[in-house]
């Protein structure tokens, strides 16, 4: 079983947040996203930068997702895969709220970390869209030799 | 597989100063995604870029089974950020290609205090099969 707590404490710690999706053809389409949150349950809504125009097309209900999220400070990351419970959906007045909450927490880490302001605003997407999806496993892919760990297998 | 070869590498050098560290997805034969953030994007030549490869596993198993791979970067200088479609070709553990990135790689690992554990394994070698500029101080036209 999966400690979603404490993958949800990390999602809101002000993380760097990357995904990846892959069509039929199997041709992968990388992705930035801007907030996520995760539900006890195990439920992860995710908003995803709206350039990933493959994977806002493809993406159904039993799609494979991938996503990273890593501390610009410390470079402790963990990645997520699952499934979509469904296709992409537009966000709502919520999901706004969450991004501008999102960027309230990774900005003063990236100031920290020498990000310049300017930089973070030029990748900030101008428009999100909502992938939900069931986390079915995670890893410890922070860099160095646990990398690739199950989290679940760690003692 | 489509080719586009309206872009010019040579004109986003800021991609390849290991500033802003990319991002590469990969897939599985059986369609499971993977996305990781590297250290450094090379410029190798017009048409081909070199990826180092530090722990990269899950990667490197995927590309083994399909060449496909899809990476985000952002330029240093214009903070212009690029998704490159590319097919994996070859994979070098020496020769110029691999020490001009391990010099660059273990520059970035003593700024980061992380010599030991930022050590290259290989230069992989890309075709770039597509170049899409996706975000910028200036929307995308």
């Amino acid at each position: 079983m999966l400690d979603y707590g404490a993958i949800a404490a990390f999602l809101d710690s002000g993380v760097s947040m990357v995904g990846a999706s892959a069509n039929a053809e199997l041709e992968p389409e990388a992705f930035r996203m801007w907030g996520a949150s995760l539900s006890e349950e195990g439920l992860l809504r995710a908003l995803v930068s709206s350039d990933a125009r493959n994977t806002y097309e493809h993406v159904e209900a039993g799609t494979a997702l991938c996503m990273t999220f890593a501390d610009p400070l410390n470079l402790r990351s963990i990645q997520i895969k699952g499934h979509s419970l469904g296709a992409a959906e537009p966000p709502g007045p919520g999901d706004l709220a969450s991004m501008e909450g999102y960027e309230d927490l990774l900005r003063p880490k990236s100031r920290l970390n020498g990000t310049p302001p300017g930089l973070l605003d030029a990748i900030r997407p101008r428009s999100v869209f909502v992938i939900s999806i069931v986390v079915e496993e995670a890893y410890d892919q922070t860099p160095g030799p646990s990398a690739g760990t199950r989290l679940e297998e760690r003692p | 597989m489509s080719d586009d070869r309206s872009f010019d590498l040579r004109s986003m050098q800021g991609c390849f100063d290991g500033t802003v560290p990319p991002v590469i997805a990969t897939c599985s034969k059986n369609g499971v995604p993977h996305a990781t953030y590297l250290s450094q994007l090379n410029l190798v030549d017009d048409e081909h870029v070199a990826l180092s490869n530090q722990f990269w596993s899950r990667t490197t198993a995927n590309l083994a089974d399909n060449p496909r791979a899809s990476v985000l970067v952002t330029d240093s200088q214009t903070y212009e950020t690029y998704r490159l479609a590319l097919s994996f070709e070859h994979r070098d553990t020496d020769g110029p290609i691999f020490e001009r990135l391990r010099v660059s790689i273990d520059a970035i690992a003593k700024m980061m205090g992380m010599e030991g554990i930022f050590s290259l394994r290989s230069a992989d070698v890309y075709r770039v099969l597509r170049c899409d500029r996706i975000a910028g101080p200036s929307p995308p036209r």
